[in-house]
């Protein structure tokens, strides 16, 4: 719960990127600020910066960034340098790497996760 | 259709495609085309490349690829367009470049609900920024009429280093 609260209130953040939702990228997204996805995304991410795959959102490609919170739903695999957060009535098709992982309870998941160690 | 605003950042890349409805604001870089069922504004910074379509355009950025808007463009003074653009009205701020053709929309269906022919509907350029307001084209002309006439009008009318070439494809 703390986690919701903690992305509504740092999202969007004005100098980031927000794909709203109706809005449909299909290719690959780099780049170095904030991702925000509400609507949908094909192909890679691939940030230095935090992406938040909002609730309602579709995101079917491979991720990687900073930190990656997961309100939404995603088929991909996840690869955070920082952490990765799954929050509850997240779906996560995929695997997770990062140093830091959390699932948050009632969150679905299928795949394997991998910590740095 | 979903009023979302959209925003591309100016330390953000995207190749592919970018497709849906809302409004987009970029500043950052795309190398794919734009399909949207909105008003796309390309800021100073945000470089495309690609096709685009979209209800409206302000552009202040660049492009190289063809542009087409169902209602109004403006290039701004900043903007570079290299392509073709086709919009129902056209207003080009001193200091931008446009390479490539203009073309009006003179299909009635493409031109926006309000028209003249409503009675007491105003005239939408009168509510277009104080640029050189450069074409208002009769829907029953001949497009290629239309494209040349505009563009020609273009030259005359911009004291500025906007290069304008018309009609050598």
């Amino acid at each position: 719960m703390a986690i919701t609260t903690q992305a509504r209130t740092a999202s969007p953040q004005p100098s980031g990127t927000v794909i709203g939702a109706g809005l449909t990228v299909d290719g690959e997204i780099g780049g170095n600020e904030p991702l925000t996805i509400y609507g949908a995304v094909k192909g890679k991410i691939s940030l230095t910066d935090v992406v938040i795959i909002e609730k309602g959102s579709v995101v079917e490609a491979d991720v990687e960034a900073s930190e990656i919170k997961v309100y939404g739903s995603v088929t991909g695999n996840l690869v955070a340098t920082d952490r990765i957060d799954v929050a509850t009535n997240a779906r996560v098709i995929g695997d997770l790497r990062a140093p830091r992982i959390q699932i948050a309870e009632g969150a679905t998941f299928k795949g394997h996760i991998e910590m740095d160690v | 259709m979903s009023n979302a605003t959209h925003r591309i950042g100016a330390s953000t890349r995207i190749t592919g495609s970018v497709v849906g409805s809302g409004d987009l604001t970029v500043a950052g870089a795309i190398e794919g085309n734009i399909q949207l069922d909105g008003s796309l504004m390309l800021e100073a910074t945000s470089q495309l490349v690609g096709d685009v379509a979209a209800t409206s355009i302000r552009l202040g950025g660049k492009i190289t690829g063809n542009v087409q808007v169902d209602d109004r463009a403006l290039l701004e003074r900043s903007a570079e367009l290299e392509g073709d653009l086709t919009a129902t009205s056209l207003s080009i701020e001193a200091g931008a470049t446009l390479r490539g053709r203009f073309e009006a929309n003179s299909d009635p269906a493409q031109l926006p609900p309000a028209r003249p022919s409503r009675g007491a509907a105003p005239d939408r350029s009168e509510s277009l920024p104080a640029t050189e307001r450069v074409s208002r084209v009769a829907p029953k002309k001949p497009a290629t009429v239309a494209a040349s006439a505009s563009t020609e009008q273009l030259a005359l009318l911009s004291r500025t280093p906007a290069r304008v070439r018309s009609d050598e494809k």
